[in-house]
C-alpha cells in the first residue's frame, strides 16, 4: 500500500489491484484500520469497530480470489454501517441511549447482500439519536474539524471522506445522506424510494426512509449501488423491478438532455455555493446538456410541512412503546417530536399522506418537460459546532420519493469546505443521474481532493 | 377516551416547537384536496411506477 497510499484510492482502483492481485482485501483492511488508527481520535467517525472479523473475512476473501473465486467488484472491500442498520453480533445503538447495547440476531438485507457480494465491514459509524435531528455525535469534518460533518449519517460521511473506509451506508429521511455528502465532498445518491431495502434498519419514517452510500467518485456510487439495490419480499415498501449494472450507463450519450434550474426556493445562503453551482452547469452545458428554467409544484409549501407530519407520526408510533416506559432515555428533540407526533390527529396524518401525493404528481409532471433538474445539495457549507445543517434542499425530493445525487462541485475558500450539486430524476432515474455524475467528474478534479488530516 | 398527551410522561415541547407544529397543520387543512386523491403511504408501488 506504500505506493498507492488509501488516502488516493478509489472502489475502482482498489477493485483493479484486487483482481489482478497486486493488492491484498487482508493489506486494504489493514490499511483503513491503520487509518483509523491514524485519524479517528480527531474525526470520531466510528462507534464499534469490529477488526478482528474483518481481518479473518479479507483472508477468506484473499483465499476465494487466489482460487479462481473472484465474486465482483466489491470483493474485498471494506466499508462502514451507520449505527441504525442490524448487523449480526455487533452491536446496534442507534444513537440512543435506550437500548445502547442491543445487539441484533439477524443482519438487515443490504448488509446480507453486501456480504454477499464480498465487501467486508470494519464496523459502525456514529449517528444522530434514530436518525432524527437532534442527539449529534462528536463527529468532526475532516475538511474542518471545528464544523459538522452533517447528519443523521455523520460517521459514515465523516469516515469515507477521511479514507478510513472505501464506502459507508447511511440513511436518509429528509436530507441525511446528500447533505453530509455534500459537506465532506462526497458523491452519494438517494435511490428512488423502495430500490433499496429497509429491512432491517430502525425506521426514522417508514413512509420516507431511503438507503445509500458515501463514496468518492460517482462511477464508485455505481457499483455500490448495483449491489444494494434489488426486490426485497420482507421490506413492504420494496419495489419488485430489474436492476440494471449501474456502471454500465455510466457513458450514456448526454447530449440533448434537459437540466431544469428551480427559478424559486433553492436559493443558497452562500454566494461561493452559487457561484460553484453556476460553474457546474456551465460544465454540463459543454459536456451538451441544455439548460431552461422550471417552476416548481405550487404545493411545495404545504408538501414540506406534510413531511414534518408525517415524519413525527410515525416515529411517534414507532418509539411509543419504549418511549412510555423509558422517556428520559430519550433526547430532547426527539421527546419534542414523538410528543408532537401524538398530538397529530389521523385525519391530519392523512391529508399530509394525500399531499405527498399531489407533490409527486406534480413532480412527475415536471420531468415531462425537464430530464433532470439541478440544485445546491445545502444551504450553506457545513456549519462550525455540533448541528447538523438545514436539509432543506433535499427534502422535497426525499418527500417525492424520486432518486437525488449529490456531487461535489468546488470549495469555499475562506474555510475550506465542499460544495456540492444535487441531481434530481423521475422514478428509477438513477442510471442517467449517475452518468451525468460520472461525466461531470471525467472533466472536473473537485472528486479527487481530499481533507488534509495529516 | 383520554388523551394521550396527558398520559405521555416527561414529553415537553417548546413554545416556538409547539407554534410551528400548530402552523404546519393550518397549512396542510388549508389545502384544497381534489377528492380523487388518495393518501401516500410507504410501498414503493405507490411512487409512480
Amino acid at each position: 500500500m506504500s505506493n498507492i497510499g488509501i488516502e488516493n484510492l478509489t472502489i475502482k482502483k482498489a477493485t483493479e489491484l484486487i483482481r489482478s492481485r497486486a493488492l491484498s482485501p487482508v493489506e486494504l483492511v489493514q490499511a483503513c484500520l491503520n487509518r483509523i488508527e491514524q485519524v479517528d481520535d480527531r474525526v470520531k467517525a466510528w462507534v464499534t469497530l469490529v477488526p478482528d472479523q474483518a481481518l479473518a473475512q479479507a483472508r477468506q476473501a484473499e483465499h476465494e480470489i487466489l482460487h479462481n473465486q473472484y465474486r465482483g467488484p466489491l470483493h474485498g472491500i471494506p466499508y462502514g454501517a451507520k449505527d441504525i442498520i442490524h448487523t449480526s453480533g455487533i452491536r446496534t445503538s442507534g444513537g440512543s441511549q435506550v437500548e445502547p447495547d442491543f445487539v441484533p440476531r439477524e443482519n438487515a438485507t443490504i448488509i446480507n447482500k453486501l456480504s454477499s457480494a464480498g465487501a467486508i465491514l470494519l464496523g459502525k459509524t456514529t449517528t444522530t439519536e434514530f436518525a432524527f435531528l437532534g442527539g449529534e455525535p462528536a463527529t468532526r469534518n475532516p475538511w474542518n474539524l471545528a464544523h459538522t460533518p452533517g447528519g443523521s449519517s455523520a460517521g459514515s460521511a465523516a469516515a469515507v471522506s477521511a479514507s478510513m473506509a472505501m464506502f459507508a451506508l447511511g440513511t436518509q429521511t429528509v436530507g441525511s445522506l446528500l447533505r453530509p455528502a455534500s459537506f465532506n465532498g462526497l458523491s452519494c445518491i438517494k435511490s428512488s424510494y423502495g430500490l433499496v431495502s429497509r429491512r432491517g434498519v430502525i425506521p426514522a419514517s417508514w413512509s420516507l426512509d431511503h438507503l445509500g452510500a458515501f463514496t468518492h467518485t460517482a462511477e464508485d456510487n455505481a457499483t455500490v449501488l448495483s449491489a444494494m439495490a434489488g426486490y426485497d419480499p420482507q421490506d413492504p415498501a420494496s419495489l419488485s423491478v430489474e436492476v440494471p449494472s449501474y456502471a454500465d450507463s455510466l457513458g450514456m450519450l448526454l447530449k440533448g438532455k434537459t437540466i431544469g434550474l428551480p427559478t424559486s426556493f433553492f436559493l443558497a445562503e452562500e454566494p461561493t455555493i452559487t457561484q460553484a453551482v453556476e460553474q457546474a452547469v456551465k460544465v454540463l452545458e459543454e459536456l451538451g446538456l441544455q439548460v431552461r428554467k422550471v417552476d416548481l409544484p405550487a404545493c411545495l409549501p404545504e408538501a414540506m410541512a406534510s413531511l414534518q407530519i408525517v415524519m413525527r407520526s410515525e416515529a411517534a408510533s414507532y418509539h411509543q412503546a419504549q418511549y412510555s416506559k423509558v422517556p428520559e432515555k430519550f433526547g430532547p428533540y426527539i421527546r419534542e417530536q414523538i410528543a408532537l407526533g401524538r398530538q397529530t390527529l389521523a385525519v391530519d396524518y392523512l391529508q399530509a399522506q394525500r399531499i405527498r401525493t399531489v407533490f409527486r404528481n406534480e413532480m412527475l409532471k415536471l420531468f415531462d418537460t425537464v430530464d433532470i433538474l439541478l440544485t445546491p445539495s445545502t444551504l450553506t457549507v457545513a456549519p462550525i459546532g455540533y448541528g447538523t445543517g438545514n436539509p432543506i434542499f433535499n427534502g422535497p425530493f426525499t418527500n417525492a420519493g424520486l432518486p437525488a445525487m449529490t456531487v461535489p462541485v468546488g470549495f469555499d475558500a475562506s474555510n475550506g469546505l465542499p460544495i456540492g450539486m444535487q441531481l434530481v430524476g423521475p422514478m428509477l432515474a438513477e442510471p442517467l443521474l449517475l452518468a451525468v455524475g460520472a461525466q461531470y467528474q471525467a472533466v472536473t478534479d473537485w472528486h479527487l481532493q481530499r481533507p488534509g488530516l495529516e | 377516551v383520554s388523551n394521550p398527551q396527558i398520559e405521555l410522561p416527561n414529553s415537553p415541547v417548546s413554545v416556538e416547537a409547539q407554534e410551528k407544529f400548530e402552523a404546519e397543520i393550518r397549512l396542510i387543512r388549508a389545502y384544497p384536496m381534489p377528492r380523487e386523491i388518495e393518501p401516500q403511504i410507504c410501498r414503493g408501488k405507490q411512487v409512480g411506477l
